[in-house]
């Protein structure tokens, strides 16, 4: 079956998340009803996450439904004492994979003209450098880098997520730190 | 992990200020596409009349089980044909004559 490592790692013996700690005990039944409203409050990080990994590719929409389709369809493998939402992510990360791999493509992705800047406090510059660091890395380490940045994910739930080890995580956090502390300008850290 | 923290929360600032709404129309799309595969997962008969259907179909199937297993067996219990009649007279200083009858056997027989 499609392998269904379709996303369906493996989750022992990890920590919750906040996002986990506010869905409380899910009841949870395969039925579509409870997956939507499970869904519900992560289905805007999950669909920037997608999209940001894809550096706002059109065919992110088309992984962001794949996404969905498959945790439906899958729901009933979803173990309700584990967090949803590193579940989800791990399908997303799953359909991000297949699509790189689909599409042999490796390269630097290319950024859209303008980025919707929504906080009107950050510098736009600033901003189109950050996500051109982002564009030219590894679909894997792209994934790492926004789990992180965007999503809010703990270094664990990254790594139980994407199958990158701990260390490598915080190797690729650190590298992406060092290169933007230099490319932005800013001193934050520096010892 | 500390010294990288303000670095940190510029880097979450800058990248969170890029965010995406999801379209309403993707979202009904979604829907509508998890809807259609469900529908398409359903069986198309409901159970009765499927059960219906196999009945018939299990009949044929014993039936043509019962002729493959039973027409073998029919054919192992018929007689084997006589295919030579032998007649053997043992004589005095171990002499031994043997009539040995072939097919046109039969005839012999009736006019026995």
């Amino acid at each position: 079956m499609e392998q269904t490592r379709a996303a369906l790692f493996q989750l022992s013996g990890r920590p919750r998340i906040d996002a986990e700690a506010k869905e409380g005990p899910a009841e949870v039944r395969a039925d579509p009803d409870s997956f939507w409203e499970l869904v519900d409050p992560h289905k805007l990080k999950l669909y920037n996450f997608i999209h940001k990994s894809l550096s706002f590719s059109e065919e992110a929409d088309d992984i962001y439904q794949e996404t969905l389709l498959r945790g439906l369809k899958y729901l009933h493998t979803y173990e309700s004492s584990r967090s949803f939402g590193t579940w989800l992510f791990a399908i997303a990360h799953n359909e991000i994979r297949k699509h790189f791999k689909n599409a042999r493509r490796n390269d630097p992705l290319p950024l859209p003209e303008s980025l919707a800047v929504c906080d009107k406090g950050v510098d736009h510059e600033r901003v189109r450098e950050v996500f051109r660091f982002a564009a030219g890395l590894k679909p894997k380490q792209r994934e790492v880098f926004f789990l992180f940045y965007d999503s809010g994910l703990s270094v664990a739930e990254i790594s139980r997520i994407t199958g990158v080890r701990d260390g490598n995580v915080k190797f690729i956090l650190n590298r992406a730190r060092n290169f933007l502390r230099e490319r932005l300008g800013v001193n934050h850290g520096k010892t | 992990m500390e010294r990288h923290e303000c670095l940190d929360e510029d880097l979450r600032r800058i990248i969170r200020s890029v965010e995406r709404t999801i379209p309403t129309d993707l979202e009904a799309r979604v829907r509508a596409e998890a809807e259609n595969r469900r529908t398409q997962q359903k069986p198309r008969l409901p159970l009765i009349r499927q059960r219906i259907f196999l009945v018939p179909l299990s009949g044929t199937v014993a039936l043509l089980l019962a002729f493959l297993v039973l027409v073998p067996l029919a054919r192992g219990r018929r007689e084997p044909p006589i295919t030579e009649i032998r007649t053997e007279f043992e004589l005095a200083d171990n002499i031994k004559i043997v009539f040995i009858q072939k097919p046109d056997f039969p005839i012999l027989l009736t006019s026995f």
